[in-house]
């Protein structure tokens, strides 16, 4: 009977060497880093002085926005027929994209070179920034597209550098995920945006509405990190807070978290889960259509990215109302195209609410009345509503 | 059943050939860039092959390796041998690795040989738009073949596991195959993503992360730790039940 028991030994001891090795894995991750003590206001500053860096990595995006989630199934297949018919389409790859989340490879020079590989199931889409051409590549499709930038990328952003025009600072807008062009033919640059390029945008309008403080410091890729916490001021927000792992050593954002409220888990998360601070080859940034894939030529200048774009293509004049973040975004009536409410991708997300048709998500809300005007912003739907009724 | 796999490249080489291609974003990916580069039907077929044909094989064959022998009547004699019931079970493990070896190795030579058959082969398009000549292209395909084979090896030892656990080889195989298909039904319900990294067929399709330029290693890594991961805990229930069982068969 006891050789039975001895027999069976390996079978019970196996699970918990598997299990030991799994937990003892992230326990040497997390230990503590050392790094030389600073105040919030210092690594604030770090934070605004860093330059981009050469680097290349691999970053990790994940959305929690209280959205129905799809079986990986058909989202993975919304976002590959790209091709297919213009808005819908593109509303498919938003739906995955506020739902799904992603994996992307960075390689950055440091000079202004950048190339984003943003890698699918399968499938792969890259952005590649040379000079004054960017090519995208759209593996599932076999498209190839070449942009002409005009001016030269602003070198503070580092993925895409779209920094957005806006006259007025929004910085609760600013914090919103990335959005996917509504025509993948004709709004180029990265879907995914590094931690520099998104932590840019919200410093650079920082206010006093916003209570800067320092989290207890952080491991990120086994970078060690000041973790700094910026906190609205006002109530009227959907945003939490917002964390900017901020490097020790060169002050570059490595990871941005934004928490919404009223839900523990992060509502949008980009950071590197692997990072080597070196300049990539310089053939990353060389770029030459494969045999056989469809090449466009897109004669348009790449749009700049505006705030809160995401149907109307930067054409319809967006006003601000409200400040900080509780800024609320319109687009006047006629921006979003009438019907497009009841197509089957936005159906499934939209509600019908007093007022019009909803998105509503933990972080952010966004209204389209019957006249097709757009609210967005990252307060609640009652906000919009109120916006929407006043006009 | 190395034949049935190696008619898949085939039958997908002869099907494309026939109709002149496809469209891209239509079909089973890699499939419209088999008219311009014959090494694709090598990847077409990986692509269709791994979720169910291969699983299927393997799972057949590791199902039979203990069972069989007991629903034959044949166990006993074989356990009459001096040699020790572990080492049998060694090497009914190390006849399932060969046969995944050489069901996978059917795969890639067979799509290999007709895509150079029937198409022109040339420098190759990688995932991230890059190109590689035909050498480099054929290396990255035997790796991506050897990913495969590492793969597959987990669902060898759930296999080898239930094998020992009846005297009926068909419904050993059976679990095995809907063991596999239910694993990647859960790998699709993104309600339990928590549960996706611990699931055996996680990083079955993760073989296209050798295809990019520079090639990703991380989920060659992560799989082999999770493939040596169920190796172990599902060899040691194999030896447990098989060195404890009764065997009157």
């Amino acid at each position: 009977m006891s050789r039975r028991w001895v027999r069976w030994m390996p079978a019970a001891a196996m699970p918990a060497i598997v299990a030991g090795v799994v937990l003892a894995g992230p326990l040497q991750a997390q230990a503590p880093a050392t790094v030389p003590a600073r105040t919030a206001a210092q690594v604030l500053a770090l934070a605004v002085a860093s330059h981009p860096q050469p680097l290349s990595g691999t970053l990790e995006e994940t959305a929690d926005l209280g959205l129905p989630q799809l079986p990986a199934i058909a989202t993975g297949g919304a976002s590959s027929q790209s091709g297919a018919a213009g808005p819908a389409a593109g509303l498919g790859q938003l739906v995955a994209f506020l739902t799904a989340p992603h994996t992307a490879r960075v390689y950055l020079d440091g000079a202004g070179s950048q190339r984003v590989q943003l890698m699918d199931s399968l499938a792969e889409r890259d952005v590649v920034h040379h000079g004054t051409t960017v090519w995208t590549y759209d593996s599932a499709a076999n498209t190839a597209t070449k942009y002409t930038v005009s001016n030269p990328l602003r070198p503070g952003a580092a993925t895409g550098g779209l920094a957005p025009p806006s006259s007025k600072p929004v910085p609760g807008v600013a914090t919103l995920p990335p959005m996917a062009p509504h025509d993948a033919n004709q709004v180029p640059g990265s879907p995914v945006q590094t931690p520099a390029a998104i932590a840019a945008d919200i410093l650079k309008n920082l206010d006093p509405g916003t209570a800067v403080s320092l989290g207890a410091n952080v491991t990120v890729a086994r970078e060690p990190a000041y973790s700094l916490e910026l906190v609205p001021r006002t109530a009227a927000t959907l945003v939490a807070k917002v964390t900017i792992a901020v490097d020790a050593n060169n002050g570059m954002p490595l990871r941005v978290t934004v928490q919404a409220k009223g839900q523990d888990k992060a509502a949008f998360e980009v950071g590197f889960s692997q990072l080597t601070l070196a300049a990539p080859a310089a053939s990353m940034f060389t770029f030459t259509p494969p045999p056989g894939a469809t090449v466009t030529n897109s004669a348009v200048p790449l749009p700049q990215r505006s705030s809160g774009k995401t149907l109307d293509g930067g054409k319809a004049p967006v006003s601000v109302s409200g400040t900080g973040w509780a800024a609320i975004l319109q687009a006047p009536a006629g921006t979003v195209p009438a019907g497009m409410t009841s197509t089957p991708v936005l159906a499934q997300l939209l509600q019908a609410v007093p007022g019009g048709h909803a998105l509503s998500t933990s972080l952010f809300t966004v209204l389209v009345t019957p006249d097709g005007a757009l609210y967005a912003g990252a307060v609640p739907l009652a906000a919009l509503q109120q916006a929407s009724a006043a006009r | 059943m190395l034949a049935v796999l190696a008619a898949v490249p085939v039958l997908i080489a002869v099907a494309v050939r026939l109709t002149n291609g496809t469209r891209a974003g239509h079909g089973p990916v890699f499939l419209d860039r088999i008219t311009g580069n014959g090494l694709f039907v090598v990847l077409t077929s990986l692509v269709l092959c791994t979720p169910l044909f291969l699983p299927l094989t393997v799972g057949v064959v590791s199902g039979d390796t203990i069972a069989g022998e007991a629903g034959q009547g044949t166990l006993r004699y074989l356990l009459a041998a001096p040699a020790g019931r572990a080492r049998l079970l060694l090497v009914k493990f190390a006849g399932t690795a060969a046969f995944t070896l050489a069901a996978v190795a059917a795969v890639v030579l067979a799509g290999t040989a007709i895509g150079l058959l029937l198409f022109p082969v040339g420098p190759v398009p990688l995932l991230s738009g890059d190109l590689v000549d035909a050498w480099t292209a054929e290396g990255r395909i035997l790796l991506v073949g050897a990913y495969v084979v590492l793969s597959l090896l987990g669902l060898g030892a759930i296999g080898l596991f239930i094998s020992t656990l009846t005297d009926v080889p068909v419904g050993a195989m059976a679990a095995t195959v809907v063991l596999a298909i239910a694993s990647q039904v859960l790998d699709a319900l993104p309600q339990l993503d928590w549960l996706h990294p611990w699931l055996f067929s996680h990083w079955w399709l993760g073989f296209a992360d050798l295809l990019r330029q520079p090639v990703e290693w991380s989920s060659f890594g992560s799989n082999a730790l999770l493939q040596v991961g169920y190796l172990a805990v599902f060899g040691a229930l194999a030896y447990g039940r098989f060195t404890t069982k009764d065997v009157l068969s």
